[in-house]
């Protein structure tokens, strides 16, 4: 017993038991910041300054109360039960966009361009794509079957923003590197609900992509009862893929269970070449990329569809601007 | 000497309790946030050819003749949930 209470007292055995127990702390600290923070960029905030005006509480009557309309109601959309899903609602990220250094006010509009590229039987084809803001001001996000289809990756793959009948005010940028969520490699046929691409280009003459045309502020795992703003380039009839085309009526989403996932729908007439085309969300007078044309289908004629944008795509996202 | 003594032995004594603290609150943090995953895995494709070089191969004809990539049709839908939850990883 008298051994154990001279260990107890020791003065270095004090200090290491101290040391141990900072040095402890200090991983917890570290592994519990690193948790709480991953690498994802900080959602932005919006704030909204509420007029304290006392005729508002006066406003709301018991009779008003009772009959005012469930907001869902009023959008439309709750008569289908399905729908309604209150319980683990998902946690949505926004990252604003980066504008062009010139300052073009036709900006996030500037983002949006066409994809020109060949497949592995010499073909040149055409879809649609956007610069989105991102570390290495480099990725282009774009449909996955603009990337890699059939069993190939495309080859000559070039964006070229704000085309124009055969004028590209900024210039092209060709890809140097491809990707595409694994799921969609391995994807069954007609499996396009992780339809996710991505290019990451190299530099022109100019410079890089996004300081030029700036970048599309992006957004995943969103509401998708909420307006879509769809650009592109169709070239299939009637258009002529000259000119950049949209479905700007805002739009409100709906969502289908498709292959094993989520996609979206939104009434829209675009055609083959606006594969890949950004749909936007605006929020506090910021646009948001939020999902692109990406596949139609005979059940709904009219309709555009994307691939719900959830962590997949913000995974694919996030090795595009490392690489 | 005894209440100096007896503040000694206390010492090590608090250490152990908050160190125990600690332990608990990080396994609880650990099992909270481990439930994420890991990320999706990514295919990646390195482009051999140089920008230069497919820059150039894009005339302004190729670019006017080059044709729309199909649009997938598809027809398996099924209307889903308007709010669909976090996918599990």
């Amino acid at each position: 017993m008298p051994q154990l209470h001279r260990f107890i007292l020791h003065p270095l055995t004090n200090k290491v038991f101290l040391c141990l127990l900072a040095g402890a702390y200090l991983v917890y600290l570290v592994a519990f910041v690193h948790l709480l923070s991953p690498a994802l960029p900080a959602p932005s905030i919006i704030e909204h300054a509420v007029d304290a005006n006392p005729n508002v509480v006066k406003y709301w009557t018991v009779a008003s109360m009772r009959d005012a309309i469930d907001a869902d109601q009023q959008i439309g959309n709750a008569a289908n039960p399905t729908q309604a899903s209150n319980d683990n609602p998902v946690k949505g990220v926004q990252q604003e966009g980066q504008p062009p250094r010139n300052g073009d006010p036709s900006y996030p509009l500037t983002t949006v361009g066409k994809v020109f590229f060949s497949n592995d039987a010499g073909q040149n084809l055409v879809c649609s794509g956007t610069a989105i803001a991102s570390l290495n001001q480099s990725v282009v996000d774009t449909a996955g079957h603009c990337i890699y289809w059939n069993g190939g990756w495309v080859k000559n793959l070039i964006f070229c923003p704000l085309y124009d009948n055969g004028n590209t005010p900024y210039g092209c940028w060709a890809a140097r590197d491809l990707e595409v969520p694994a799921d969609w490699i391995g994807a069954k046929p007609n499996d396009f609900h992780h339809d996710f691409g991505m290019a990451i280009v190299s530099a022109n003459n100019e410079g890089v992509l996004t300081d030029l045309v700036g970048g599309a502020g992006w957004a995943y795992n969103q509401p998708v009862n909420q307006p879509f703003y769809a650009y592109g380039y169709p070239a299939g009839y009637p258009f002529d893929g000259q000119t950049r085309q949209s479905c700007d009526e805002g739009s409100s989403g709906k969502s289908w269970q498709h292959g094993g996932g989520t996609v979206v729908s939104i009434p829209c007439n675009m055609t083959g070449g606006s594969s890949g085309g950004p749909w936007f969300i605006k929020s506090g007078g910021n646009w948001y990329l939020d999902g692109h044309n990406d596949f139609i289908s005979s059940l709904q004629p009219g309709h555009m569809f994307s691939p719900y944008y959830d962590d997949t795509w913000y995974a694919l996202y996030d090795k595009a601007q490392h690489t | 000497m005894m209440s100096r003594q007896h503040r000694l032995i206390q010492l090590p004594l608090v250490g152990t309790i908050l160190l125990c603290l600690l332990v608990g609150a990080y396994l609880v943090v650990w099992k909270r946030f481990s439930k994420a995953g890991p990320a999706a895995p990514i295919s990646k494709h390195r482009v051999d050819t140089k920008a230069d070089e497919t820059l150039k191969y894009w005339t302004k004809d190729k670019m006017r003749d080059a044709k729309p990539a199909d649009m997938p049709n598809v027809t398996a839908l099924k209307r889903g949930k308007e709010h669909p939850r976090r996918p599990r990883v």
